[in-house]
């Protein structure tokens, strides 16, 4: 993920310095968002993976992030808001991936969750897990084209595997 | 037989562009958390181009499989109408907000003004067009009316930028 120049101004799209002003240049929240992605996210292999992972330090219950790592080191609000601003990114990534590159992701997040793609496939496909990654307050219309991308790609999986199958 | 269809559907698309043109903006409707001006300047992003991706459609198409085309047609169609009625509320919206804007305006461009009214309608009646396509025709809405439909949206937010400075 590129680190530079993010505004952590209000939720939106993430602005670069080529579109708009650079808020809290080297605040405390870029710092933790700097150290971040460059020790954390960059180890997890893929951005549907990563989004995944962000979305599991969010509370349930309260929306908050948390990250005791972080959290040691550095203010419990810059931490949350650099971490609100990770899955964001993430998630507009995802949302602009062509229906090809998003099945790509799902099968890279498959490989690295060590399941059986049939027990994978089946779970995802019945119980929707993706539902609970989305950030809170990004725009309606997007996170529901980009959770019919994802229900559309588990299908093209489960055809491959059918066919696979069928072959044997 | 086909002229009077074709009449009446051109009947049906000004009536309900009249209709979504002139009605309130609705309280309370579906914006996506967003309200107010932050809704009616809401950049999508270029939505309509993945919704509308033939890309996508062509992947699809790749993979052979009939059950799988029609989901993905049936997906898309579902996202394609809530698309169109959320740009018919934020052209309202835009309507509303601008012509509440001209009423105390001092220096009111006559002509400007009307073109402006002129587009918002055009775009509601494209909007009122695309949203019927995308729930009766079998072939969904044309993609390029799409695309044409969101860039023509944008165009006209600067106008209500203006009117409120």
């Amino acid at each position: 993920m590129d680190t530079k120049d993010v505004d952590f101004g209000p939720a939106g799209p993430p602005r670069t310095q080529a579109e708009g002003p650079m808020r809290l240049a080297r605040s405390e929240a870029q710092q933790v968002y700097e150290d971040f992605c460059e020790r954390t996210l960059v180890k997890i292999s893929g951005d549907l993976s990563r989004m995944i992972y962000v979305a599991s330090l969010r509370d349930y219950n309260s929306g908050r992030y948390h990250h005791a790592g972080l959290e040691a080191h550095f203010a419990a609000d810059a931490v949350r808001r650099a971490l609100e601003r990770a899955h964001f990114e993430l998630f507009w990534k995802l949302s602009r991936l062509a229906l090809r590159d998003l099945v790509s992701e799902v099968e890279l997040y498959m490989a690295t969750s060590r399941e059986s793609i049939d027990d994978f496939l089946h779970t995802w496909r019945a119980i929707e897990p993706y539902r609970v990654a989305i950030p809170v307050g990004v725009d309606a219309l997007a996170a529901e084209l980009m959770i019919s991308n994802l229900k559309l790609g588990l299908e093209v999986l489960q055809t491959r595997r059918v066919r696979q199958e069928g072959h044997r | 037989m086909s002229t009077l269809l074709i009449c009446l559907v051109i009947a049906v698309v000004l009536l309900c562009a009249l209709v979504a043109f002139v009605g309130r903006d609705p309280a309370g409707a579906d914006r996506g958390l967003q309200t107010g001006a932050a809704f009616a300047e809401s950049d999508l992003g270029g939505l309509s181009e993945l919704i509308f991706s033939e890309r996508d459609r062509q992947f699809v198409r790749e993979e052979r499989s009939a059950p799988l085309e029609a989901l993905f047609v049936r997906e898309r169609r579902v996202i394609a109408a809530h698309f169109f009625e959320r740009t018919l509320l934020r052209l309202r919206w835009i309507r509303a907000e601008h012509l509440q804007s001209s009423r105390s305006a001092s220096d009111l461009n006559v002509l400007a003004e009307g073109k402006l009214l002129v587009l918002l309608f055009y775009l509601c009646c494209l909007c009122v067009f695309l949203l019927l396509c995308v729930r009766m025709s079998p072939w969904g809405a044309p993609r390029r009316l799409a695309l044409h439909l969101e860039s023509g949206t944008r165009r006209v937010v600067p106008a209500i930028r203006f009117s409120r400075a």
